[in-house]
């Protein structure tokens, strides 16, 4: 299973990166909203974990276009902010993101478990 | 016997001319006592016509609108002679009233002709008169039976201030009856009230230029309205906020420039009915916020019943206030984000390394340089935030002492060096070689220089410059950041050391990196010291920050002694 991880905090992405890899993921990882867009096209990864804030757009952006695009609409994406602004949240739901998580509350091994729910549904 | 001037003819010219005597004695006096008569009713007229004065004055001169003293003196005139009707004509703004009391059943064509005539006579006395007339009636109905015509009538016109604002007309079915004496009264009470309004008036006029006055220099808009929805004032202000032309508007223009955004008819009509002070949080008109109030202006002069005269609408500008308390909470939301950042990456890390058995030593290594890092950079951020806080309250203290501050410059060029390289950007430093130590706080001064490489390293694309200079002038010495990065636009410029400014990449998107207290820091240090900073930029064209650190009066003198241009030595 591919996941593709779009953040720009560094240390995050590694930690994120080890735990996945220990459940049998494959992860790769972009740090721009614009690269996130393109390694979707082009890994085709099963499950995209996306961050709200991007050093070149917002993750809510990056959403509207992976949800915009016939080729990227139907891959699950779950949303992960560092904020507690629900409103950013509810808009990415919205926007038809399949789950959120607010990082600083959750552990790894959380987020692994909402990943094999997710991937269980598709 | 015969006395000698004793006939019958003298004895009858005798009793003659006693009865003559006597009838003159009897004439006199009774001429005597019709005089006193006359008097008595005159002096008796003349209490009772300034009985009605007093009461008239008592009434009016509270008052500042005329129809209503004239109402007053038209009311008050059947106590002090007889008449059919007591009229007025009023000139209010753009029309005229015509108003009757009908004391005597009189027909239309009476009333008609009493009108006629006093609009002849209020058509000498004012030019351009308005053509819009509007009539009302009180008192005894007309009677079409009753064919006496107007017989006798006199007008008194009613000045204020100089100005002719009306007429007052008596008229009766009855031939001759008014004399001097009723027009001298009538006159005299007319002349009384409009003098006590024109005294009312000047004060007025005196008031309202203070207030005008004072209200004109306010920042808040203000303007006021009258029981009539008449605009009585208005500051430059209120127009400036409310978008309205040049000139003095009127109400409607007032209502359409709030239209859509706040109902002020209706709000006024809430504040006069409630006699209660509405407050409107947010009414926003263009790009600025406002807060609207509401406030029914009342009389309490006349008597003790407040009485609403109309209303006064004060409207606050809160643009200012509404961005602060944006600012404030984006720099909290990023407070929280730059906080939780690496707090986040320091629990998951340990949370995986002490849940997972199965780590290959490399990752656990890797695991525990994030926490490390992170720890740092948390560590520099919670210094970040009470250095800001420090310098905020003014307690920020530097400890100076003789530093080279050649060698830190070199130094932390040197430290930058890799990460330069790293993103294929040149760095190097020119100082001037003859400066000497002198006294600034090491520790600090290498903060802020570390803080201006990193930034010009972070917003420098590849192939680009960083050039840091030293030099020293007459009894400083400046210190400037060079790079060929992004730059920034000269409206930004004026922000760019303030405290919740942080540089942004994209615009409406908060930048990642950093608490965005760097300058503000930077600046904080440097004026510590009794030094300054600056910028020179402009965008696409690099950005050059400097700062200067003052020299010690020994350094200054001793080097006007030995005056040897500064000569600059190249490193790296």
């Amino acid at each position: 299973m591919k996941i593709l991880l779009i953040d720009d905090d560094e240390a995050l992405t590694i930690v994120f990166t080890t735990a996945l890899a220990k459940e049998g993921f494959q992860t790769s990882v972009a740090h721009l909203g614009k690269d996130g867009i393109d390694k979707v096209k082009l890994e085709k990864p099963d499950l995209v974990l996306l961050d709200q804030v991007l050093p070149d757009t917002s993750g809510n952006e990056v959403l509207k276009q992976l949800k915009g695009d016939d080729q990227t609409k139907n891959i699950p994406v779950i949303i992960l902010s560092n904020f507690s602004q629900e409103e950013l949240v509810k808009e990415a739901i919205n926007q038809g993101a399949a789950d959120y998580v607010f990082k600083y509350q959750v552990e790894p091994k959380d987020i692994v478990d909402k990943i094999k729910r997710q991937l269980n549904k598709t | 016997m015969n006395l000698p001037f004793s006939s019958p003819v003298a004895d009858e010219i005798v009793t003659l001319l006693l009865v003559v005597l006597l009838a003159f004695f009897f004439l006199r006096e009774r001429m005597a006592k019709k005089t006193l008569a006359k008097h008595e009713e005159e002096q008796r007229q003349r209490i009772y016509q300034i009985s009605i004065l007093k009461e008239i004055q008592d009434r009016i001169s509270y008052s500042l609108d005329v129809e209503e003293v004239i109402d007053i003196i038209t009311g008050s005139l059947k106590n002090l002679f007889p008449y059919s009707t007591a009229s007025a004509i009023l000139l209010e703004g753009d029309k005229l009233i015509f108003k009757t009391y009908i004391e005597e059943r009189i027909n239309n064509l009476f009333l008609e002709e009493v009108k006629k005539s006093m609009l002849a006579s209020i058509s000498a006395l004012v030019p351009n008169l308005p053509a819009d007339l509007e009539e009302r009636h009180s008192g005894q109905l007309l009677d079409e039976s009753n064919q006496s015509p107007l017989a006798s009538f006199f007008h008194i016109p009613f000045i204020v201030n100089n100005k002719v604002v009306g007429l007052i007309n008596v008229s009766s079915t009855v031939p001759n009856l008014y004399k001097e004496q009723e027009v001298t009264m009538l006159y005299q009470i007319t002349d009384n009230a409009s003098n006590a309004l024109s005294r009312l008036h000047a004060v007025l006029e005196v008031e309202k230029g203070k207030l005008t006055s004072l209200i004109t220099g306010l920042a808040d808009g203000v303007f006021m309205v009258d029981g009539k929805n008449q605009v009585l004032i208005i500051n430059n202000a209120a127009k400036k906020f409310l978008k309205l032309q040049e000139g003095f508007p009127n109400f409607a223009e007032i209502v359409n420039s709030l239209a859509g955004k706040y109902d002020l008819q209706a709000k006024i009509k809430e504040s006069v009915s409630k006699s209660t002070t509405l407050e409107e949080k947010e009414v926003i008109i263009g790009e600025n916020t406002f807060q609207i109030f509401v406030t029914p202006v009342l009389n309490t002069l006349a008597d003790n019943k407040p009485q609403v005269i109309g209303a006064s609408i004060l409207i606050h500008d809160i643009t200012i206030e509404k961005n602060i308390s944006k600012i404030k909470e984006d720099f909290t939301n990023m407070m929280v984000h730059e906080l939780r950042a690496p707090l986040t990456a320091i629990k998951d890390s340990s949370e995986l390394m002490l849940e997972e058995k199965e780590l290959k030593e490399a990752e656990a290594k890797q695991l525990l340089g994030i926490i490390d890092t992170q720890t740092k950079m948390l560590l520099e951020q919670i210094g970040s935030i009470l250095d800001a806080a420090k310098i905020e309250a003014g307690r920020f203290v530097i400890q100076k002492s003789p530093n080279d501050l050649n060698k830190l410059i070199n130094d932390v060029v040197d430290t930058f060096s890799i990460a330069a390289m790293k993103k294929h950007i040149e760095i190097s430093s020119y100082v001037p070689k003859e400066l000497p130590l002198f006294s600034f706080d090491l520790i600090r001064i290498n903060q802020v220089l570390n803080n201006l490489v990193s930034n010009s390293l972070k917003f420098t694309p590849q192939g680009g410059k960083i050039t840091v200079f030293g030099e020293i002038n007459e009894n400083s010495v400046t210190v400037s950041v060079s790079d060929t990065g992004m730059g920034i636009a000269r409206e930004e410029q004026k922000d760019l050391f303030s405290k919740f400014y942080q540089i942004r990449k994209t615009p409406g998107e908060l930048a990642k990196k950093g608490t965005g207290l760097g300058l503000y820091i930077v600046k904080g240090v440097v004026e510590s010291h009794g030094g300054k900073v600056g910028v020179k930029s402009d965008v696409g064209q690099g950005t050059t920050i400097y700062f200067t650190l003052p020299l010690s009066d020994d350094l200054i003198r001793q080097r006007q002694k030995n005056t040897l241009p500064a000569t600059f030595s190249t490193v790296n």
